[in-house]
C-alpha cells in the first residue's frame, strides 16, 4: 500500500512540477497521434462518405475489409509495417523505422478504418432523405454530398474522436515502429510500459493519470457530440 | 389541349420495385400550365411516379422528355434539368438550420446573390404565413407550420413543374387551405405545371383542372370511386364484366376471360329517371344513396347493387331533380368501362 502512495505522491510532484521527461513524452504522443488522425480523418471521411452514397463495384467487399480491420490488434499492424519499414522491406529505402513517421503511419492505418465505418454509418443516417430533398431542390452530385457531411458533422466528429481514443493509448504499433526511443519516440503508452519495468513507478502513474484525463476528455467530448441528435 | 406544349412526356414507362410490383405508364403527359390531381390508394406508386417525374428516381425501361428534349441520367444536365422542377413531400425533411436556411437552401444550390436569396426568402415566408418563424428550428413547429415551410422552400424556387406529394395529408384544414391558396396562386401567376397527388378525392377536384389516378401501378384517368372486382366472360364475340349477382357490364377493353377488376370513371356514367334508349351499351335500373359536392358539381351515389358514384354538372342534378331513395337509371358506354 505504501509502494502506491509513494508512487501516487511522486507522480502528483511530476506532474505540478511539470517534469521535462513527462512533457517531452506528452508531446510525442500528442504530435504523433494528432498528425496521423489528421490524416486518417483525410482519408476516412470521403471514403465514408463515398461508402454511403456511391455505388460501385467491389463496395460490399470495401465495407466488410473495413469492418474487419476495426478489430485489427495493434501488434499486428506493427507487425506489417516493420514488414515494409525495416531495411529489408518493401519500404526499407525510406529510412522510416523507429521514427515518429512510422509510428504515424501505423496510427493512421489503425485509426482509418474506425473513421471511415463510423463515417459511413453516419452519413447513411442521413443520406436517403436528406439526398432526394437536396436533388428535390436542385442540388448538384457535388452539393448534396457537402451536404450530407453538414447533416452528419457531429456523429462525423464522433468518428474522428473514436478514432482518437483507438490511437491514442495503443502500445503495438508505437513499440514496433517507433521503437521507444527517449526524447523521439518514447510516447506515453510505451513510457509507462518502460517505466514501470524500470522500476520508475511514479513517472509510470504520473504518464498513467495524464493518458487517463486525455482518455476522459475526449470521451466527454465523444458524448457531447453523439448526444446531439443528426 | 392538344394545342399546348407538353412539358414532360413520358412513353413506356416501366418502373419495377424490388417486391415485384410495377408501376406502368404506356404514355403519360403534363401540358403548360395545366394543374393535375393524382389519386390512389396508398401503394399504388403515386410517390414512385412523383420521383420519376422530377427525375429523382430512374425506370428501367420508357423515355422521359422535358420540353421535348431526352433527359442524361447524370452530370450538369441532369442537375439543370431538376432545377427547372421541385417536389414537396407529405413528411418533409428539413436541414441542419433555420427555417430561414431551409427556405434558402435550393436558392443556395443555384448560386444565387446573398442579398436577392434574402429578399426571395422573405417574400415567400410571408406569403405563407411564417415569416416570424425565420429564425426557428423547424423541428419545433407544428406540422402545418413546417408543411408550410417546406411549401415555401418549393414555391420560392419559382418551378416550371411543382410536385405535391400528398403536402396536406398531416395538417388542419385552416393549414391546408393556407396551403391551397398559395399554390393556386402561384399556379395562377406562374402558369407551371402542377401535379398534385391526394387521397381526398374533394381537395383532388377542389385543386385540379383534371384529375387522373394510380391504379395498381397504372394511370387511369379521373378517379377510382367505381371499381369492382370481378370476371370477364366473352360470349357471341362481346366481352361481359360480371361485378355482381346479376350485374354484367359491356366492356371493350382489357384482358381476355378470367378475373379482373372494372373501372368506371364518375364522369362517364349519364343518370337519367327512366331508362334511356340509347347507343349506351350499359344500363342499370338503381337508387339514389347519397348526395354531396365535388368542386362545382354534385357527386351522387345511386345504389344498383353495389355502390356508384356518378358526377354531374349542378344544372343536370337540377334538371333530373334527385333526393335520397329516388329511383335513377345508370348508363355508361362499353368505351367507358375498362378492365385491368
Amino acid at each position: 500500500m505504501a509502494f502506491l502512495i509513494d508512487g501516487l505522491v511522486g507522480a502528483v510532484r511530476l506532474l505540478i512540477g511539470l517534469n521535462p521527461e513527462l512533457l517531452r513524452i506528452v508531446g510525442v504522443s500528442l504530435r504523433v497521434s494528432i498528425t496521423a488522425l489528421f490524416f486518417a480523418a483525410l482519408a476516412g471521411v470521403p471514403l465514408g462518405l463515398a461508402l454511403a452514397v456511391g455505388s460501385f463495384p467491389g463496395k460490399r467487399a470495401a465495407i466488410t475489409v473495413l469492418n474487419t480491420l476495426l478489430g485489427l490488434p495493434t501488434v499486428v499492424v506493427g507487425l506489417l509495417g516493420y514488414a515494409f519499414l525495416s531495411r529489408r522491406g518493401l519500404l526499407g529505402d525510406w529510412r522510416l523505422l523507429y521514427t515518429p513517421y512510422a509510428m504515424m503511419i501505423g496510427q493512421f492505418v489503425l485509426a482509418l478504418p474506425i473513421i471511415a465505418t463510423l463515417t459511413l454509418s453516419a452519413v447513411s443516417g442521413v443520406s436517403i432523405r436528406a439526398s432526394r430533398t437536396a436533388l428535390a431542390l436542385g442540388a448538384s452530385a457535388g452539393q448534396k454530398n457537402r451536404l450530407l457531411l453538414g447533416e452528419a458533422r457531429f456523429a462525423i466528429l464522433a468518428a474522428v474522436i473514436a478514432g482518437f481514443g483507438r490511437i491514442f493509448a495503443e502500445i503495438g504499433v508505437s513499440m514496433m515502429l517507433g521503437g521507444n526511443i527517449q526524447g523521439y519516440t518514447r510516447n506515453i503508452p510505451t513510457a509507462i510500459a518502460y517505466e514501470t519495468a524500470k522500476g520508475d513507478f511514479a513517472l509510470g502513474l504520473a504518464l498513467g493519470l495524464v493518458l487517463l484525463a486525455i482518455a476522459l476528455g475526449v470521451n466527454l467530448l465523444l458524448q457531447v457530440f453523439q448526444g446531439k441528435p443528426e | 389541349m392538344s394545342e399546348r406544349e407538353q412539358v414532360v412526356s413520358l412513353t413506356g414507362l416501366e418502373y419495377r420495385y424490388p417486391g415485384g410490383f410495377v408501376l406502368r405508364a404506356e404514355r403519360f403527359e403534363l401540358l403548360a400550365g395545366e394543374i393535375r390531381a393524382l389519386t390512389g390508394p396508398n401503394g399504388s406508386g403515386k410517390t414512385t411516379l412523383m420521383n420519376v417525374i422530377g427525375l429523382l428516381a430512374f425506370p428501367e425501361r420508357g423515355e422521359y422528355r422535358y420540353r421535348g428534349r431526352l433527359l442524361p441520367r447524370s452530370g450538369p444536365g441532369l442537375t439543370r434539368a431538376r432545377r427547372s422542377m421541385t417536389m414537396v413531400e407529405q413528411n418533409p425533411y428539413f436541414f441542419r438550420g433555420t427555417v430561414g436556411d431551409n427556405i434558402a437552401a435550393g436558392l443556395k444550390f443555384r448560386r444565387l446573390p446573398r442579398r436577392e436569396i434574402g429578399a426571395m426568402v422573405a417574400r415567400a415566408a410571408a406569403e405563407l404565413g411564417i415569416a416570424r418563424f425565420l429564425d426557428r428550428d423547424p423541428a419545433g413547429l407544428s406540422a402545418g407550420e413546417r408543411q408550410r415551410v417546406a411549401l415555401a422552400r418549393g414555391l420560392v424556387l419559382e418551378p416550371e413543374v411543382l410536385l405535391l406529394d400528398e403536402p396536406t395529408a398531416n395538417v388542419d384544414r385552416q393549414a391546408e387551405e393556407l396551403i391551397e391558396r398559395a399554390v393556386k396562386r402561384f399556379h395562377r401567376e406562374s402558369r407551371s405545371v402542377v401535379l398534385w397527388a391526394t387521397h381526398n378525392l374533394r381537395q383532388a377536384f377542389r385543386v385540379g383542372d383534371g384529375v387522373m389516378s394510380l391504379v395498381d401501378g397504372r394511370i387511369v384517368p379521373g378517379t377510382i370511386e367505381n371499381f369492382y372486382p370481378g370476371r370477364v366472360e366473352v360470349r357471341d364475340g362481346e366481352k361481359l364484366f360480371r361485378f355482381g349477382p346479376g350485374l354484367t357490364a359491356v366492356v371493350s377493353t382489357g384482358t381476355g376471360e378470367g378475373p379482373g377488376r372494372l373501372l368506371v370513371p364518375p364522369e362517364g356514367i349519364v343518370l337519367s329517371r327512366a331508362p334511356l334508349d340509347s347507343s349506351l351499351r350499359n344500363t342499370f335500373p338503381g337508387r339514389v344513396a347519397g348526395i354531396g359536392e365535388r368542386g362545382e358539381r354534385v357527386a351522387v351515389e345511386i345504389d344498383i347493387g353495389v355502390p356508384v358514384i356518378a358526377v354531374v354538372t349542378v344544372v343536370s342534378y337540377r334538371k333530373l331533380g334527385l333526393h335520397l331513395g329516388s329511383p335513377v337509371s345508370v348508363s355508361f358506354k362499353a368505351a367507358a368501362a375498362a378492365v385491368y
